[in-house]
């Protein structure tokens, strides 16, 4: 085939490759705003909304559902990094695509979606964190993800995925940076409460990221009234023990190589 | 045979209210939880009372998490025992009258301080910066506080002092009152 001929096709034949690629993907952010909100809506039964959660008891549809809830995440995420993106553009992005099915929406003080650029051993590194909404309204399956992208291979790609859905699966969902305590590793601590629960127990996770693995290194549970202030260098928890002064005991911890002490 | 994952949630969460002559605490809590299953729509998967004690569900129940001495067993004869049999009878006593709430929370002392004035005022706006926002059932537009006046006042926590040991929940409509009272 001569060099013409193969120019000829290529540029002929890319609009429809191209197309079928992103079909499944609108080009507007509202409509995919609307694609994501009409998806989510069929496994998140809510009150004011009394045609929603028609597949949510279908198990093997709701996770599929959830997968690709996740899927049009990613590629928004994706769509942010390729143009200059900032940690609240990432944010932006998640928070658009998702509207009033956030699990910000639950309460004011989430700071969630979260999304931290980083550079690790040299490698330019996203943390991501966004929960999705399942189940029904009154305690919502809420789905939590935490996520470590990098740009290793020169482009975008999640490298891989803390093991949050089992520690925070129907809880509420907070994450932030901490300085690593472990050359070459970064750390990232999540905590949140299950919902519906009497006394507000707060759970906390301490995860390390080293660019191929994530691991929990440092863990608390069933911290009743619970309060999470986290600091570059150290977390203050204060929660309810009826030994201490006021029935109240306030830790401050700092930073070591082992995690939290 | 009451079920034993309500007799040890009851246990967990009131046994202290109960050991200080509150009689409504347990009753009223358990009817709560019982309400879920009415509205399995917006609690999902909840369908048995074992379901309390599956890992999706169990950190809901605080008072499985915190069962500790004295925790009911099997055949055990107490007080949770009994009060967890009324509840699965489905017997109708006023203690356990919540309306139609189907989650609940302790308060602290200074919780109460800003859900007493929404209660009085009768504001829809959900009372700002309670220690247990977050983990309330429902979004806040649509939280509504149910106070069971003849619920006693906390007897096991010390920042809870003049609360009551327990406040209901249930969904409303954002324009319906953020706090009501029954007895």
């Amino acid at each position: 085939m001569k060099p013409v001929l193969a120019i000829f096709l290529l540029i002929s034949y890319f609009p429809l490759l191209h197309a079928q690629a992103t079909a499944s993907f609108p080009k507007s952010a509202e409509a995919r705003h609307q694609r994501y909100t009409d998806l989510n809506r069929q496994i998140y039964r809510r009150h004011d909304d009394p045609d929603s959660g028609k597949l949510r008891q279908f198990a093997d549809k709701a996770n599929y559902a959830s997968q690709q809830l996740q899927e049009m995440i990613s590629q928004e995420i994706e769509r942010a990094l390729a143009s200059r993106a900032s940690n609240a553009s990432i944010v932006s992005a998640i928070s658009n695509l998702q509207g009033d099915l956030s699990m910000s929406k639950w309460v004011d003080d989430m700071d969630i979606p979260f999304a931290k650029l980083f550079s690790l051993n040299d490698v330019p590194t996203l943390a991501v964190a966004y929960v999705i909404l399942q189940g029904g309204d009154a305690v919502p399956d809420s789905q939590p993800h935490l996520e470590f992208w990098d740009k290793s291979s020169g482009i975008w790609r999640i490298k891989v995925s803390a093991p949050v859905k089992s520690d925070f699966e129907g809880f509420t969902f907070s994450v932030a940076e901490l300085n690593s305590g472990a050359p070459g590793e970064a750390w990232f601590l999540a905590w949140g409460v299950p919902i519906g629960n009497s006394v507000g127990a707060e759970y906390l996770r301490l995860y390390s990221f080293d660019g191929l693995r994530v691991r929990c290194i440092w863990k608390r549970d069933h911290l009743a009234y619970g309060n999470v202030n986290v600091r570059p260098d150290t977390v203050t928890l204060q929660y309810q023990d009826e030994g201490a002064a006021g029935g109240t005991a306030k830790e401050v911890l700092h930073i070591t190589p082992n995690g939290l002490e | 045979m009451p079920p034993l994952a309500l007799a040890q949630e009851l246990y967990g969460e009131a046994h202290g209210q109960a050991a200080a002559g509150d009689s409504v605490s347990e009753l009223a809590v358990g009817a709560a939880i019982r309400n879920r299953f009415g509205d399995s729509v917006y609690f999902n998967g909840f369908n048995y009372w074992q379901s309390m004690k599956s890992t999706r569900f169990r950190h809901e129940f605080n008072g499985l998490d915190i069962c500790g001495a004295g925790c009911p067993t099997p055949g055990n004869d107490t007080t949770e025992a009994t009060n967890a049999a009324v509840i699965f009878a489905g017997i109708s006593v006023p203690a356990a009258e919540v309306d139609n709430s189907k989650c609940f929370f302790s308060p602290k002392s200074s919780d109460w301080q800003k859900i007493s004035q929404a209660l009085q005022s009768g504001t829809t706006t959900f009372p700002q910066g309670l220690s247990t926002n977050a983990a309330s059932c429902w979004s806040v537009a649509n939280r509504q506080i149910v106070y069971k006046e003849s619920v006693g006042n906390n007897a096991t926590c010390t920042s809870c002092a003049g609360a009551p040991a327990f406040l209901f929940l249930q969904w409303r409509l954002s324009s319906e009152p953020a706090v009501v009272g029954i007895p």
